[in-house]
């Protein structure tokens, strides 16, 4: 593949990246969600909270919705990932000050 | 209609399991990745630390960025707990450079990739290791050895050096065709590279090389160490804080832990609870965490190993506060290390 492909295929990847990234909810609409099953993460580090994610995700309906509580940065990059490897739906995070709740729609 | 042939594949993330879980792709395999957490991962170490060229962008976890390029389903195995006494402490095969266990680690997360296969009733295994690619576990000898051991035998599929090895079942069965996989031998990658770019696959980490803290002789040191002082009841954040800082042993067994830089000082910050800490108020200075009963002696000698990291390490003089884990605390004012070959003594 040439340079130009490459590079052409890296902006589109990364796009598709960027809109999964910035999920499929709007802030006000992350905060007006009603009910969701919270996962606490708190203090732990990568992969600690994707392992949560996924063994709590195993035991949820579709169309289920949870929200991860996290202080691990990489969450920001790494739930997102792992929804687009596994089809599920990433919703979008709310970021506090120190305190990152991230919510992740069952597929 | 032929049945859809279903595989597990160990994927790290890197070129290599990249490689091998879409070269399967391309032969219709329905794949689902399986990434083992030892919690010896260096990758844990930089994402504590932050990205230092680009504080914004955290570090990613490469193999959630090589399912979601590939479309590609990623499993997170967690081992920490049964990995240390179960792998690393006794391993068969010996170590490597440093206390990496790399062929008892393949055995080991072979056979519980097996266990899921049997449980979920998927047909075959595959891995990204290449022949002759690494000096200790990817040898030919050990290469069989890790198959046998695993309980997978002919059910384990090396794409990249398919065609150096024995047929496989995958293979012989006609799941996935000979002919389409590779003959990659060596340490090289530039056939690994050539093929990514046939593939499509851009993204990679650089350089090659393992994410695993195991083969780094200075971290199996320490590791040595603490099993030597604290026996193998260990905890993760154990394991997180042998990560992290200089480390030094006192005579009454006492550790010291210097943070090197201000995203370990932060770090070490989380790790103060039950800890005595010592710091400088008046130069930039380490956060320095001392595990144990300190005695004064102790504490003199980590207030001057603190003061010797400081900013005032060339003042004749420098002010150490300390505080113990109990809460007590006070300054005790100390000449700083000045004598490496001293320091060096105490140094894991």
């Amino acid at each position: 593949m040439s340079g130009r492909l490459a590079s052409a295929r890296r902006r589109r990847r990364d796009a598709e990246l960027r809109r999964h990234v910035r999920g499929a909810l709007t802030q006000e609409e992350l905060e007006g969600l009603g009910p969701t099953i919270e996962v606490d993460a708190l203090g732990t580090f990568c992969p600690e909270p994707v392992i949560r994610t996924q063994d709590r995700m195993a035991r949820m309906g579709a169309g289920e919705i949870m929200v991860l509580l996290a202080d691990d940065v990489g969450v920001e990059i790494d739930i997102p990932a792992w929804c687009l490897s596994t089809r599920n739906e990433y919703l979008g995070l709310l970021k506090g000050e120190t305190v990152y709740r991230v919510f992740v729609r069952r597929a | 209609m032929s049945e859809q042939i279903r595989a597990l594949g160990l994927l790290s993330g890197g070129l290599d399991s990249t490689l091998a879980a879409r070269i399967m792709q391309e032969q219709g395999v329905d794949v689902l990745g399986l990434h083992f957490s030892t919690g010896f991962c260096l990758a844990d170490r930089h994402r504590i630390l932050g990205n230092r060229s680009n504080p914004d962008k955290p570090y990613r976890n490469e193999a959630l960025r090589a399912g979601a390029d590939l479309q590609v389903p990623i499993e997170i195995i967690d081992i920490k707990d049964e990995y240390l006494p179960a792998v690393v402490l006794n391993p068969k095969h010996g170590y490597g450079s440093g206390m990496n266990p790399c062929i008892d680690c393949r055995i080991f997360m072979l056979q519980k990739t097996k266990s899921i296969m049997d449980e979920r009733g998927y047909d075959f295994v595959f891995t990204g290791e290449v022949l002759g690619q690494r000096p200790m576990s990817q040898r030919r000898p050990p290469l069989n050895d890790v198959a046998e051991e695993s309980g997978l035998g002919r059910l384990l599929l090396r794409p990249l050096s398919a065609q150096l090895l024995t047929e496989s079942i995958p293979e012989e069965r006609g799941w996935v065709n000979r002919e389409e996989l590779f003959d990659i031998s060596g340490r090289s990658r530039k056939r690994q590279m050539e093929l990514a770019d046939q593939l499509g696959i851009i993204d990679y980490p650089q350089p090659a090389g393992g994410c695993c803290s195991l083969p780094d002789q200075n971290y199996a040191r320490k590791l040595k160490d603490f099993l030597a002082h604290r026996g193998t009841d260990v905890t993760p954040d154990d394991m997180m804080l042998l990560k992290v800082g200089r480390h030094f042993r006192l005579s009454g067994g006492v550790k010291v832990i210097v943070g090197r830089d201000e995203g370990e000082n932060i770090y070490l910050e989380r790790f103060v609870d039950g800890r005595a800490e010592v710091w400088v108020d008046e130069f930039p200075s380490p956060l320095t965490l001392l595990e144990g009963e300190p005695t004064a002696v102790d504490l003199e000698t980590a207030c001057r190993i603190t003061a010797r990291y400081s900013d005032g390490r060339d003042e004749p003089k420098v002010p150490v506060r300390w505080r113990l884990g109990d809460g007590d605390e006070g300054q005790l004012t100390v000449v700083p290390f000045q004598d490496d070959g001293e320091l060096e003594e105490l140094r894991i």
